[in-house]
């Protein structure tokens, strides 16, 4: 699987998030359900979508280094040109040769943790408009989870995909292994998180309806 | 105080860990962990990390991403070091730009394939690595040593981190009620 097709799966995967935010934001307009529980559902359903767009998100290592090293050669460069130009001593051309490599350590660490988002994003846009008809008759909150416990099983099939062509993926079959991996991937982590958050958001969803029924 | 938030990670880790195994057992076409026990340890994780971040600021990265950050400096500025001095005219504008930007890929080859042999070898031994008996009761304990630290530590913040704990622990009792028999 290469990561284009995982990038569409969670594109789909997205998708039905915003199904049941969808259908949590009709459940919920116009009556006096804005309270903090139903905060706390769209809250996680915010998170669980969030995780999904880090799991599509990932820049290669040696990748997000070359442009580092390309962006810092580059200042550096101009850096040391100009000193050189206005005639500093070859140690002050070095000292601020390297006080300009340092001081790009911020805009790149600012960089560096807005890129993943804005790339996930830009991956996992939708490329159609899903239209699920729930059956007639059926509770809205119950159509909810129903539509999450379906992302779940999306979710779990995606990383089966996903493991099965990994260069890593023998180590995987043990409970151990799948641990010790989704702490080096970020596709797997951020994949195992949107299914934690969906998990969360159906107890969310419980408790929500639980309290609806009180009133 | 640093030595609770350190205690508090760590069962935040297992807790996390533990959600991770769980969701293994739902691949492969197995049926699907049961959610509220995800649902239950991810909410443990979360209020134990929150708890933690009572204490001490919450590191921006993991671990592993910060230890690699640190020594891919120490490498990049051995080497800098070592060129710039090497060189007999380190002030060239091209011969700067070059070091700067060639040490840091040169400390992501050094670092990275250090990382790739020591994973190569802990992937080796997580084949007999046992599983554990029960994180549930082993998180119970931890929380309760928490518990136990902070009583004669307390500041403003205690109370804080004594609510978030009782938290988890309800989260805890869910969990452990919706278990599946073994």
């Amino acid at each position: 699987m290469t990561n284009r097709h995982v990038y569409e799966s969670i594109a789909r995967h997205r998708q039905i998030v915003q199904l049941a935010v969808q259908r949590f934001a009709a459940l919920t307009a116009g009556g006096d359900d804005d309270n903090a529980r139903a905060a706390d559902v769209r809250e996680r359903l915010d998170m669980c979508d969030d995780a999904l767009v880090r799991a599509a998100g990932g820049v290669p290592t040696w990748l997000r280094t070359l442009i580092g090293a390309l962006s810092v050669g580059s200042v550096v460069w101009l850096v040391a040109s100009g000193t050189h130009l206005i005639g500093l001593q070859p140690g002050w051309v070095i000292t601020a040769a390297v006080a300009a490599a340092m001081a790009m350590g911020w805009p790149w660490y600012l960089a560096i943790t807005a890129l993943p988002r804005r790339l996930g994003r830009r991956r996992t846009r939708p490329f159609a408009s899903m239209e699920i008809q729930a059956p007639d008759g059926i509770d809205p909150a119950v159509e909810i989870r129903g539509v999450l416990q379906v992302l779940r099983g999306t979710i779990a099939r995606t990383l089966d995909r996903y493991l099965a062509e990994h260069r890593q993926g023998r180590i995987a079959r043990s409970a151990a292994g799948f641990e010790w991996l989704a702490g080096r991937e970020p596709i797997l982590f951020w994949l195992c998180r949107a299914d934690g958050h969906a998990c969360v958001a159906i107890e969310a969803v419980d408790i929500w309806d639980s309290r609806r029924d009180l009133r | 105080m640093s030595g609770i938030a350190s205690l508090l990670c760590s069962a935040a880790e297992l807790a996390e860990g533990t959600v991770v195994r769980l969701q293994h057992a739902g691949m492969g076409g197995r049926p699907l962990p049961d959610r509220t026990v995800i649902a239950g340890l991810a909410i443990v994780a979360e209020r134990l990390r929150l708890a933690a971040s009572h204490v001490t600021d919450p590191p921006p990265f993991g671990r592993r991403m910060v230890a690699s950050a640190y020594w891919m400096l120490a490498v990049q500025t051995i080497t800098c070091v070592a060129v710039l001095w090497a060189v007999p005219d380190p002030s060239r504008p091209w011969v700067l730009a070059g070091t700067l930007a060639g040490s840091d890929l040169v400390a992501l080859a050094v670092v990275y394939s250090a990382y790739a042999l020591y994973d190569r070898g802990q992937a080796r031994r997580l084949t007999s690595a046992g599983e554990d008996a029960n994180p549930v009761a082993e998180l119970r304990e931890r929380i309760a040593a928490v518990t136990r630290l902070l009583e004669p530590d307390r500041d403003d913040r205690h109370l804080e981190i004594g609510k978030l704990l009782e938290q988890a622990l309800t989260w805890l009792d869910i969990t452990e009620a919706n278990q599946p028999p073994t």
